[in-house]
Order: structure tokens, then C-alpha cells, then sequence
């Protein structure tokens, strides 16, 4: 008796044409993103024809200027100062937030459905736009920029914060609740402790998220570096403008490096080594 | 000194399993325990409701309604408890033990029926009076349920939230004096007073039971319910786990309920037995003169 008798033979189908309705959605999509090729403006010789001014710019973006460096280091902490003002605001709004938008904290389902509702709105409304909207009612300057950041914030704290307290193990929440505790100390004895490292993951993103943001805010009008960058780049001083995304690279780099380093001191003990 | 001679003893209804499985007559050996059952009596001595009634529960019933149709998980049950007593509610496993403990609590709503805490009903109530009324009873969970990312002794201090304590209670650091103390001494009787400042994701699972207890006695309750508290205890703890609860019974008047499906430990140490099959009360004695073998008929399935 040979091994093969014993065996069922499954084997996996051969590859097989596709049905009608799909090879027909198929080629509905190929012709859709040829138009949006061509909607695009994609444009191979006006690429080659712009590659000589690029050369230009990028020769004279070296050697970066060093003229206006004090101004500049001025206005690359104020972004800073907005992105830490307008993350920190953000993220202790977020928190009351965050708890009316957790299924299972949430006081009432209407509470709870208004305030997702809500939060998706603030998120689906770009930086860019809030920055807009807050220039064109509070006036140029970081103020109106940190009002954008801290939208921002919500929209995505909001969000991620009512996830990790819905995500944590009932069980210590449960043990409290059935000796009487009140909704505050279930939350802060039961809730946060096991959602920490999510809360603190998405408050380090968002502060990296805000940094960011906070350097293009400027181009609007809203403070910060950004709007040295445009006046360099319409100035035509490709020297300035390298000086500030050094400047702006190093900030981001920073601002990386310390999330990296409190998350490894927060997410202490939650996972497993692999 | 009995319960020594039980535990060393091999159980003749282990060894009636073990012929079940290998021999001929199986079918007729269960059928002898089957027999041999209803000449026990089931109901006796249940008390009624009085005014020393600590806990009673009246046609308790829990549906769950699922995708594919109902689950019906409790079926009316009643039973009342006097202050001072030890109850064990034993029985096989789904059998709904955890439901009628979470149900008279209300941590699940039950979808039938009335329950009588202190003489009170608890069914009408919500916010404040609800919490007042949870106060009094000691829950010990199956799974402990404690906050693993927090410290041993903060998660005991947690128990004085049903004393009324504030937000200085949330943890050990900034928590005043006496409560550290009366949470140190609550460590203390559980026999893990070293542990205090240890992380409670860093304990065995026994050491975490005894935490879960530690933080319930905290509570200064009347009641204890507790859902299998020596489930995951070595046999020289969980003795003295059940032997600190009748201690605390004889001594505070505390109520205990307690879910164990080790039936020395219910006879040994519960005055009284309430039996449930497929969330019905199957019986409801006293423990005086059971043994182990007289309650085997509760752990055969039903359908067969
Ligand atoms: N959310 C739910 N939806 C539907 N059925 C449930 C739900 N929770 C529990 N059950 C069912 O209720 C029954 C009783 O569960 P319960 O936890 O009370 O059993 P138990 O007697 O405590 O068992 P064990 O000895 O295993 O702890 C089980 O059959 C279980 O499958
Ligand atoms: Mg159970």
C-alpha cells in the first residue's frame, strides 16, 4: 500500500476567467483612472522643461543663508509653542470628549451618538480649513493657529481616546460598579488605567500630528515658520527657505524622538516580548 | 479534622465514573444514582422571607435574545437568605451560577422578577440609591477583575469607594493614612500584606483571587457574594480562604454566597446548599448530613 492511497487529494483550483460582471466593473475602473490621468494635468514635457529650474533652485538653495537665523529660530519655536499649546488644549478637551463618545460610559445613546457625530464632523474638516476659518474670525497670528490645532486635536483624540476606552476588558469596571462605585472613580480606577497605552499613543500622535500641521498653518496666515516659508519662496531666497525645512526637519526629528522615548516609558509591561 | 478525612478519601462516585466508562452496565449504574436521588429531599428548611431575610430573590428569570433566537439562561428563581447565614450555590457548569449572582446585583438586568436586599427592593432603583445598595455587597468575580496596571494595595483601597471614599482612594500614593492602613490590614488577612506595592499584573492567579478578596472586605460589607473564590487557590489557601470567610460570618454577622464547585469545601463550610440545573433551583437544604455522593445527580446532563 502506497502513502497516496490514504490521502484525499484537495487540490487548489486552477486560475479560471473571471464572470462577465466583473471583467465588465474592471474595465469601467481601467477607463475612470484613465480619465483621472488625464484630468490630473500629468504632463511628461512640462516635467522635462521645469527640470532646469529646478537645478537652478536647488543650487541655490546651498549654501542655506544664515542672515535672518534669529528671526527664523523665533518663528520655528513659536510653531512649536503653538503645537504644544494647541495638542495639550486639545487633548484635555478630547478626555470629557472621549468619554461621552464611549459606548460604554456614555451617560445616554443620544449623548453618545451626538457626540460621534460631532467629533467625525471637527475630523472631517481639514486643518487648513479650520486655520481659514479662524483667521477669518479671530484675525491673523498663532492664536488662530492654535485654535485650528486644537479642532484638529479633538477630532482626532476624540476619536481614538473613546476606542481605547471602549476596547479595555469590562471586568475592573464591573467589579466597581457592583460595589457602588461612582461613574468618575470606575473611570479613573477601572477605565483609564487600562487604556493608558492607548491614550498615550494617541496623544503623542497627535502632538507629532500637530507639529507638523502647525508649520503649513503658516501659510495661511495663521503663525509660526510657515509663513517665512512663503515669503522666502516668493522672494525668490531658496537659500532662506533651506535654512527653515533644516530647521522644521530637525524640530519633526525631535519632536519623533521624544514620542518614541515616552512610549517605551509608558507602554511599560502591556505587551509581551516577541 | 472531617474535611481532612473526605479530601484523602477516593470517592466512591469516582469510582462508579470510572466503571461507567469501561463497563457493560454502565446504563445501569447511573440509573441506581438516578434512583437513589429522589429519596433525598430537595426543598427542606428553605426560609421564607422575614425581617432577618438579607438577600431575597423572587422568580428570577434572564432571557438573552441572540441572532439565532432566545437563550433562556434563568428560570425563575427564588430563594431568601437570612443574615448570618453561609450559602453555597453549586452546580454544573453554565448551569447559570454567575448569572443569578450578577442578576441579584443587577449588574445584569434580569428580565423577570424581584429582588429584596436588607428588606429594600432593588428592582426600582437607580443612581445614587442603586450605588448605596451595592455598597453592602462584597463581590468577589470569577476572574477577579482587578486593575492589572495598577498596584496591589491601590486596587484594595478601591474597596472604600463603597465607604463613600473620594478620589484620594484612586491610588496608594496620595490615598490618607488610616485608609492605607485599613487596606494594608485587609492585605494582611488574605496573608499578602508583602505584596502591597507590587504591580497586580505581576501576581499568580491566586494572588490576584486573594487581592479581588482583600479588596471586597474592604468594603466593610455585609454580604459577600463569591463567584468560585478558591477556583484558583492551592488547596492549603482556599481552605484557609473559606475558613477566613466562616470566621468572618461567626464573628461580623457577614452574609456569604458563595459559587464553588469544590462540594467539600459547600459542605464543609455553607449551612445551607442552593442547586441549580439549566437556571432552575434544583434544590435548596440544609448541607447537614450530605455527602458528595448525594449530590452527583446534580452534574449529570439533563437531556440523556
Ligand atoms: N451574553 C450572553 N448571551 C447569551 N448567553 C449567555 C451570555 N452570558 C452567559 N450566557 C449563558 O448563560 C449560561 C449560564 O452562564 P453562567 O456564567 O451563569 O454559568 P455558571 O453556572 O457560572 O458556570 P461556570 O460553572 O462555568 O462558571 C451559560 O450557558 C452561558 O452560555
Ligand atoms: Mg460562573
Amino acid at each position: 500500500m502506497s502513502l497516496n492511497e490514504t490521502l484525499t487529494r484537495a487540490m487548489p483550483q486552477r486560475w479560471q476567467a473571471p464572470g462577465l460582471v466583473p471583467s465588465l466593473l474592471f474595465c469601467v475602473f481601467i477607463a475612470f483612472f484613465a480619465w483621472s490621468l488625464s484630468r490630473a494635468g500629468i504632463s511628461i514635457p512640462d516635467l522635462i522643461a521645469g527640470i532646469p529650474a529646478m537645478g537652478t533652485i536647488a543650487s541655490e538653495m546651498v549654501p542655506p543663508a544664515t542672515d535672518r537665523l534669529l528671526p527664523m529660530m523665533n518663528s520655528v519655536l513659536t510653531t512649536f509653542q503653538m503645537a504644544l499649546v494647541g495638542a495639550g488644549i486639545g487633548i484635555v478637551l478630547s478626555f470629557p470628549i472621549a468619554i461621552l463618545a464611549t459606548r460604554t460610559l456614555s451617560p445616554h445613546p443620544i449623548v453618545y451618538s451626538a457626540t460621534r457625530a460631532f467629533v467625525s464632523f471637527v475630523r472631517t474638516v481639514p486643518d487648513l480649513a479650520w486655520a481659514l476659518f479662524f483667521v477669518a474670525s479671530v484675525g491673523l497670528g498663532p492664536f488662530a493657529g492654535t485654535l485650528a490645532l486644537i479642532m484638529d486635536t479633538i477630532g482626532f483624540c476624540g476619536r481614538f481616546f473613546a476606542e481605547s476606552m471602549e476596547e479595555v476588558d469590562p471586568g475592573p469596571s464591573e467589579a466597581l460598579a457592583a460595589m457602588g462605585a461612582k461613574r468618575a472613580d470606575i473611570i479613573a480606577c477601572a477605565v483609564v488605567p487600562a487604556a493608558t497605552p492607548g491614550l498615550t499613543n494617541a496623544s503623542l500622535y497627535s502632538l507629532e500630528k500637530a507639529v507638523r500641521s502647525s508649520v503649513v498653518l503658516g501659510l495661511v496666515g495663521a503663525g509660526g515658520i510657515g509663513a517665512e516659508l512663503a515669503v522666502s519662496m516668493e522672494m525668490f531666497r531658496y537659500d532662506q527657505a533651506a535654512t527653515i525645512v533644516l530647521m522644521i526637519f530637525v524640530l519633526v526629528l525631535g519632536v519623533e524622538r521624544f514620542s518614541a522615548y515616552a512610549r517605551s516609558k509608558f507602554l511599560d509591561g502591556a505587551r509581551p516580548k516577541l | 479534622m472531617l474535611l481532612r478525612d473526605i479530601l484523602n478519601m477516593p470517592t466512591s462516585s469516582a469510582i462508579d465514573r470510572i466503571r461507567v466508562i469501561d463497563g457493560p452496565n454502565a446504563v445501569d449504574l447511573e440509573r441506581e444514582g438516578a434512583q437513589s436521588a429522589p429519596s433525598l429531599p430537595r426543598f427542606t428548611d428553605a426560609p421564607g422571607i422575614n425581617s432577618k431575610t438579607a438577600l431575597a430573590v423572587k422568580g428570577l428569570g434572564k432571557t438573552y435574545t441572540t441572532q439565532n433566537g432566545t437563550n433562556t439562561v434563568l428560570r425563575d428563581v427564588s430563594f431568601a437568605i437570612n443574615a448570618g447565614d453561609s450559602v453555597a450555590i453549586v452546580g454544573a457548569n453554565g448551569s447559570g451560577k454567575s448569572t443569578s449572582l450578577r442578576c441579584a446585583m443587577r449588574l445584569i438586568e434580569p428580565t423577570t422578577g424581584e429582588i429584596f436586599l436588607e428588606g429594600r427592593p432593588l428592582m426600582g432603583l437607580s443612581g445614587l440609591a442603586l450605588r448605596k445598595a451595592r455598597s453592602k455587597v462584597g463581590f468577589v468575580f470569577q476572574k477577579h477583575n482587578l486593575s492589572t496596571r495598577l498596584s496591589v494595595l491601590s486596587n484594595v483601597l478601591h474597596g472604600g469607594f463603597a465607604r463613600g471614599c473620594g478620589i484620594r482612594n484612586w491610588t496608594h500614593s496620595i490615598a490618607p493614612k488610616e485608609e492605607r492602613d485599613r487596606a494594608l490590614d485587609c492585605l494582611d488577612q488574605v496573608g499578602l500584606a508583602d505584596l502591597a506595592g507590587r504591580r497586580a499584573d505581576q501576581l499568580s492567579g491566586g494572588q490576584s483571587q486573594r487581592v479581588a478578596i482583600a479588596r471586597a472586605l474592604m468594603q466593610g460589607p455585609s454580604l459577600i457574594f463569591a463567584d468560585e473564590p478558591a477556583a484558583s487557590l492551592d488547596p492549603k489557601a482556599g481552605e484557609d480562604m473559606m475558613a477566613l470567610f466562616s470566621d468572618l460570618c461567626r464573628r461580623t454577622g457577614l452574609t456569604l454566597i458563595v459559587v464553588s464547585h469544590n462540594l467539600e469545601h459547600a459542605l464543609a463550610y455553607a449551612d445551607r446548599l442552593i442547586g441549580l440545573q439549566a437556571g432552575s433551583v434544583v434544590l435548596d437544604r440544609k448541607s447537614t448530613g450530605l455527602t458528595r455522593e448525594d449530590l452527583a445527580w446534580l452534574y449529570e446532563e439533563t437531556g440523556a
